[in-house]
């Protein structure tokens, strides 16, 4: 049984300018509702796998109609059955999509992953007591010693990340950060930044680098706007306590 | 984010790939549809992430963390990167022939919305 894949909501008009193909091969359209749109193509109503190929054919579709208009990026795997049901969501959230896309409009996303040397982890203190006490007390103890460590390790982070944000957050509409996903990574962060401003964003970077030289630094994208999309629930995961 | 036509196993591709396995499956706007895919996230994106650390680490150990993800390790990066990832327990992610296979993990739920 066929129904709707869906890439991403757009305004409406202009029409789709470009011949795209989507997953499976299939045409990609637009199913209009006002002011709005969602790009779409045929597809069965089954899952696509999770690999390269098809990651890939959804983000260039996405990408393609970027280059041309903002569009609010879906995520991989939506289906709706019906022409109807796409109507419905766009009614029922037309509101939302038209000032989140009003917010990307002219904008990219670029994201960026902080790596540091985790401070401490060359020398963990030696424990003297567990020699006196039984296998409870050693658990209790080096519960206790990680916690610590874990404490110690969130607060020297934020320091560092604090200063490292802030020189991309000035260089950014908006941002979205996710601190110490691991221990070894400082924060993952996404940037909404103006077009015209993306080669200053690497150039901010590169001074990073320079700046920061005891930390390594991931730059990528220009990507379409994925962390800027579902409003409330973008909301920066751990935010700075700041 | 697009295919640059290089190596097949670049470094380069390979952290586009987590990039945009990432905002695809974690990001972008939710609609609770007919039909939504549950993929095994948190698994795939730890897995993701400790990829990603270990590349990044690479790049370190031999060039001081400085190199532009634009620019392909050499030779001995990608074997430093895959011996890592091998010794990880769980391990079915470590490059692009065994992420396809997460799709065994896949669920799928009528949310009948």
């Amino acid at each position: 049984m066929d129904g709707l894949y869906l890439y991403g909501i757009v305004s409406f008009p202009p029409p789709l300018l470009q011949q795209l193909r989507g997953l499976g091969e299939s045409p990609v359209f637009l199913v209009p509702h006002q002011d709005l749109a969602a790009v779409v193509s045929r597809s069965p109503l089954s899952p696509w796998p999770v690999d390269e190929a098809h990651l890939t054919l959804h983000e260039t579709v996405v990408e393609e109609v970027m280059a041309a208009r903002p569009i609010l990026p879906i995520r991989f795997n939506t289906f709706l059955r019906i022409k109807e049901a796409v109507i419905a969501l766009l009614d029922e959230r037309a509101q939302a999509f038209r000032s989140t896309l009003e917010r990307v409009e002219g904008k990219v996303e670029m994201g960026l992953r902080v790596l540091w040397e985790v401070p401490g982890e060359a020398h963990a203190p030696v424990d003297r007591e567990t020699k006196f006490g039984g296998p409870g007390t050693e658990y209790l103890s080096r519960r206790l010693r990680d916690e610590e460590r874990q404490a110690g390790l969130r607060a020297a982070g934020e320091r560092m990340m604090r200063d490292v944000h802030a020189l991309f957050q000035s260089l950014a509409v908006e941002s979205w950060l996710q601190r110490l996903p691991t221990d070894r990574l400082l924060f993952t962060g996404a940037y909404l930044v103006e077009r015209y401003r993306v080669n200053t964003f690497r150039e901010g970077v590169a001074k990073a680098r320079q700046e920061f030289s005891h930390l390594s630094f991931l730059l990528t994208g220009p990507w379409p706007p994925y962390h800027f999309v579902n409003g409330a629930h973008d909301a920066t995961e751990d935010t700075l306590g700041a | 984010m697009r295919d640059n036509g290089g190596p097949a196993y670049s470094r380069e591709r390979q952290i586009t790939l987590l990039e945009t396995l990432d905002r695809l499956l974690n990001r972008g706007v939710v609609v609770a549809g007919d039909m939504t895919l549950s993929v095994a996230n948190v698994d795939l994106i730890y897995l993701g992430l400790r990829l990603l650390v270990s590349s990044v680490e690479t790049a370190r150990l031999l060039g001081g963390g400085q190199r532009p993800p634009s620019e392909p390790p050499p030779e001995e990066g990608l074997r430093e990167q895959s011996s890592r990832s091998t010794r990880r327990p769980n391990n079915h992610c470590n490059d692009r022939t065994s992420l396809g296979n997460t799709s065994g993990t896949e669920g799928v739920r009528g949310n009948g919305e």
